[in-house]
C-alpha cells in the first residue's frame, strides 16, 4: 500500500454509501414485484456492508496519509470535471480530505452503522418496508458524506440539498401518518429558507473570492480583499441556511415536529448527519467569519437565545422525543455561541461529543417506545429500571453525559462553550450567564427525565409486559458500542485548565484553520485569567449539580410527576408546555395569511380558467351544431350540392373566359 | 346535313336527356334506378359528341364515344355489383337506407 492509493479510498467513502443506496432501490423495486421477504432482508446486508466498508476505507486513508496538520496538508481529489464555463468558473466534483472531515467522516459513518443495527430490530412490526427504509438510510448517509467531503461550495450544496431531501423522506417516512406527512413537509419547507439564503451566499463568495474552492476562499478571504460590509452580509447569509438545517431560532421549529419519523431516523438526524451540517458549514467557511465580526456577534447572540429557550421548553414537555429533540435544539446553541464567540474547534468538540450521547440516547428513546408499545409520553412510564436495569444504566451515563457531570464528556465540551462565551468582548458576561443557564437547565430536564422514565412507580402495566420475540442483540449491542465514546470522547479535549497543555484534539483541529483565526479571535476576545477559568469550571460543575438537585429533590425525593396535560397549571409552566406558543406565532403570522392568499388566488382557477376553457369548448360545440345540419344523410341532397357546385363552375368559367 | 337531324336538334335532345339523368339521380331512391339515371346522362354525352364530330366534321368525338362507353361499362359493373353488396347486408336498396354514418 503506498500513497499513490489514497484518492481512490477518499473517493470510495462516499461512493459506497451510494452504491448502496442505489442498489437498495433496485431491490426495493425488485421486492415490490415479487413481494419477497428475502429480498428485503438483503437490503439491510448491502447498507450494512457499504457503512462498514466506507469506514474500512476511511481509516486506510488515515493510515496512509502523512499529516493533517498545519496548512496544506489536505488532499484534494477531483474525479470529475463538472462544469467548465469560461474563467474563471470550473466546478469540478472535488472532494476533500482534511483535519475536519478525518474526525467527522468516523463520526457520520460510526452512528449510522449503529443506527442501522437498531433499525434491523426496531422495525420488525414494519417488515414490508424495510427495503425502502434502507435505501433512504444509505443515501442519507451518502448525502451527508457528500458534504463532509465536499471541496469547493458547489459539490458542498449538493450534498446540502440531497440531506434535505433525504430527511425529508425518512421523517415521512411512515406513509400512512397524516402527521408525518406534515412533519416532513415543514422540516423541508424550514430547510428552503435556508437554502435560499445559502446560495445568496454562495454567490456572493464566489463574487468577492471569484472561487468556490474552500482553499481559495480562505486565502482571499484572510488577504482582507473583501470589504469588511460585504463580508458581513456573505456571514449573516450563511448562518441563516445554517439556522435552517442546524435548528437555531426562528427556524428550529421544523426538528421537534420531525419526531413524527422512525426513532433511530431522529436519532441519526440528531447526532450526526442532519443537525450537524450548519454547524460544519460554519466551520468550513470560517474565514468568512473572521473578517465579519458583527456577522459573528449576531451568531452568536442567536445561539444564546436558543440555547436558553429550547431548554427552557424541554424542561416542560412530556414527550420523551420532543425532550430530547428540543435539548438537540438547546445543544446546537450552546454550538453556534461557540462559532460566534471564535471558539470554532470548542465548536466542533461539542458537535463530535454530542453526536454519540444524543444518538445513544434516542437509541434508548427508540428502545423504551418500542417495549412501551408505541406510549411516548413519560407521565405512563415509571420503574423501568426494575424490568430493564441495563437500559436504565446506559440511559443514566448517556444522561450524566449530557448534563454535563463532571468527567463525562458533555462536561469537557461545555466547559470550552462557557470560557468561550465568558471571555467575548461584546455582551460576554450575558452570553455568558446564558450559557450557565443553559447548563442548570439541561442537568434539570436530564435528571427529570431520567427519574420519571425509570425510578418511582410503575404507571403503565402493559409497559413491563414480556414478550417473546422482543429484539435484544440488535438493540443493546449499538447502545453498549455508542456508550464508550459517549462516556469518553471528552478525554481527547480536556481543556488547558486541567492538564496545562492545549488538549489534543484542539491541536489536530486549529492547525487546519489558516493563520488568521488568532488575530481574529484577539480582536473579540479578552483573555480570560487563569482564577476566572477555575472560577468558571466551578460555576459549570455548579449549575450542573443544581439542576440535577432540584430535579432528584422534587422528582425523585418528593416523588412528583408531571402534570396531566388538561390540568391547571403556572403560566410559567404553560409557556414551557406550549413551547412559548412559536409555533401559535408562525401560524398567525406566516400561514394563515398565506393561506388566505392562496384561497383567494385559487378563485382564479376555480372561476376564470374553467370559464375560459369551457367557454371555448362551448362556442365550438354550437358552431359544430349548426354546421352538422347540412350533413342530412340524403343522397339526393349531396347529389344536387354535387351538380349545383358543378353548375356554378361552369358559370364562373364561362363568365372569365 | 338534312334539316330533320340537324345537329342543333340532336344537342337539343342531348341536353334533355342529360337533364332527365340529372333528375333522376337526384329525385329517385332506387338505387338501380339511380344507376340506369347515370347510364343515361353518359349516353346524353355521347351523343353530343357524336353529333358535334359530325356537325364540325371530326372524328376526335367519336373517338371519345368508344373511350366512355368503355368506362360506363365497368362502371355500371361496379356500381351493380355495389348495390348487390348492399343488398346482401341491408335486404333493401333503397338510398334511405344509405344513412349508417349519418349522426342522428
Amino acid at each position: 500500500m503506498n500513497r499513490e492509493l489514497i484518492p481512490y479510498f477518499v473517493v470510495a467513502v462516499p461512493l459506497l454509501p451510494l452504491a448502496a443506496a442505489v442498489i437498495n432501490a433496485i431491490l426495493f423495486g425488485w421486492a415490490n414485484r415479487t413481494g419477497s421477504q428475502r429480498l428485503q432482508y438483503w437490503t439491510i446486508f448491502v447498507s450494512l456492508t457499504a457503512t462498514v466498508l466506507a469506514l474500512g476505507a476511511h481509516f486506510i486513508t488515515l493510515q496512509l496519509h502523512p499529516t493533517l496538520t498545519g496548512e496544506g496538508t489536505a488532499t484534494i481529489v477531483s474525479p470529475l470535471r463538472w462544469l467548465t464555463m469560461t474563467y474563471p468558473l470550473t466546478l469540478s466534483w472535488a472532494i476533500r480530505f482534511d483535519a475536519l472531515t478525518s474526525i467527522m467522516v468516523p463520526v457520520v459513518l460510526f452512528v449510522g452503522l449503529m443506527v442501522q443495527i437498531f433499525s434491523v430490530g426496531y422495525l420488525h412490526d414494519r417488515q414490508h418496508d424495510i427495503a425502502r427504509y434502507f435505501a433512504l438510510l444509505s443515501f442519507f448517509m451518502f448525502s451527508m458524506l457528500l458534504l463532509v467531503v465536499a471541496a469547493n461550495l458547489f459539490v458542498f450544496f449538493v450534498g446540502w440539498e440531497a440531506v434535505g431531501l433525504s430527511s425529508y423522506k425518512l421523517i415521512s417516512f411512515y406513509i400512512d401518518k397524516d402527521a408525518a406527512q406534515r412533519a416532513g413537509k415543514k422540516a423541508f419547507i424550514m430547510n428552503r429558507i435556508g437554502d435560499a439564503a445559502l446560495l445568496l451566499g454562495a454567490f456572493a463568495i464566489f463574487r468577492a473570492a471569484n472561487t468556490g474552492d474552500f482553499r481559495e476562499i480562505a486565502l482571499a478571504f484572510t488577504k482582507g480583499s473583501v470589504a469588511a460590509g460585504y463580508a458581513n452580509f456573505i456571514g449573516l447569509m450563511i448562518f441563516i441556511g445554517a439556522a435552517a438545517k442546524s435548528a437555531q431560532f426562528p427556524l428550529y421549529t421544523w426538528l421537534p415536529d420531525a419526531m413524527t419519523g422512525p426513532t433511530p431516523v431522529s436519532a441519526l438526524i440528531h447526532a450526526a448527519t442532519m443537525v450537524t451540517a450548519g454547524i460544519f458549514l460554519m466551520l468550513r467557511l470560517e474565514p468568512v467569519f473572521v473578517v465579519a465580526p458583527e456577522a459573528s456577534q449576531i451568531v452568536s447572540t442567536t445561539g444564546a437565545i436558543t440555547a436558553l429557550g429550547a431548554a427552557f421548553v424541554a424542561a416542560g414537555q412530556t414527550d420523551i422525543k420532543k425532550i430530547l429533540a428540543f435539548s438537540t435544539v438547546s445543544q446546537l446553541g450552546l454550538m453556534v455561541i461557540a462559532v460566534g464567540s471564535g471558539a470554532y474547534a470548542a465548536a466542533f468538540f461539542h458537535l463530535f461529543t454530542h453526536a454519540f450521547f444524543k444518538a445513544m440516547l434516542f437509541l434508548i428513546a427508540g428502545a423504551i417506545i418500542t417495549y412501551a408499545h408505541h406510549e411516548q409520553n413519560i407521565r405512563r412510564m415509571g420503574g423501568l429500571i426494575r424490568s430493564r436495569p441495563v437500559l436504565g444504566i446506559l440511559f443514566w451515563l448517556a444522561l450524566a453525559s449530557l448534563a454535563g457531570l463532571p468527567g463525562f464528556s458533555g462536561f469537557f465540551s461545555k466547559d470550552h462553550i462557557l470560557a468561550a462565551a465568558f471571555s467575548l468582548k461584546a455582551g460576554g458576561s450575558i452570553i455568558g450567564m446564558m450559557t450557565l443557564g443553559v447548563s442548570l437547565l439541561t442537568a434539570f430536564y436530564t435528571f427529570r427525565l431520567g427519574i420519571v422514565v425509570f425510578h418511582g412507580m410503575p404507571q403503565n402495566a402493559s409497559a413491563h409486559t414480556e414478550h417473546g420475540d422482543e429484539p435484544s442483540v440488535s438493540f443493546y449491542l449499538p447502545l453498549i458500542l455508542l456508550a464508550v465514546p459517549s462516556v469518553l470522547a471528552g478525554l481527547v479535549g480536556i481543556p488547558a485548565i486541567f492538564t496545562g497543555s492545549e488538549p489534543v484534539f484542539f491541536e489536530y483541529i486549529v492547525r487546519n484553520f489558516p493563520v488568521a483565526l488568532n488575530e481574529f479571535v484577539k480582536s473579540i476576545q479578552n483573555p480570560l485569567d487563569h482564577a476566572f477559568e477555575i472560577q468558571l469550571v466551578a460555576a459549570g460543575i455548579g449549575a450542573a449539580l443544581t439542576g440535577a438537585t432540584v430535579a432528584i429533590v422534587y422528582y425523585g425525593i418528593l416523588r412528583k410527576r408531571p402534570v396531566a396535560e388538561g390540568a391547571f397549571r403556572s403560566a410559567v409552566s404553560r409557556l414551557s408546555l406550549n413551547k412559548l406558543y412559536v409555533d401559535e406565532i408562525y401560524q398567525f403570522i406566516f400561514v394563515a395569511p398565506y393561506k388566505s392568499l392562496a384561497a383567494k388566488a385559487s378563485q382564479w382557477e376555480l372561476r376564470v380558467l374553467p370559464a375560459i376553457s369551457d367557454g371555448l369548448g362551448l362556442f365550438t360545440q354550437a358552431i359544430g351544431t349548426v354546421v352538422a345540419r347540412l350533413q342530412t344523410g340524403e343522397l339526393a341532397h349531396y347529389a344536387m350540392a354535387g351538380f349545383a357546385g358543378i353548375l356554378l363552375l361552369l358559370v364562373v368559367a364561362m363568365g372569365v373566359l | 346535313m338534312n334539316d330533320f337531324l340537324s345537329v342543333r336538334a340532336i344537342a337539343v335532345l342531348g341536353f334533355v336527356l342529360f337533364t332527365i339523368g340529372v333528375m333522376g339521380v337526384i329525385t329517385r331512391r332506387n338505387l338501380i334506378i339511380i344507376l340506369m339515371s347515370i347510364e343515361i346522362m353518359l349516353n346524353a354525352v355521347n351523343l353530343l359528341f357524336v353529333a358535334f364530330s359530325r356537325g364540325f366534321n371530326d372524328t376526335n368525338g367519336q373517338i371519345m364515344v368508344l373511350f366512355v362507353m368503355a368506362i360506363a361499362a365497368a362502371e355500371s359493373a361496379i356500381g351493380l355489383a355495389l348495390v348487390i353488396a348492399f343488398f346482401r347486408n341491408s335486404r333493401s336498396i333503397t338510398t334511405d337506407d344509405l344513412q349508417n354514418l349519418k349522426d342522428s
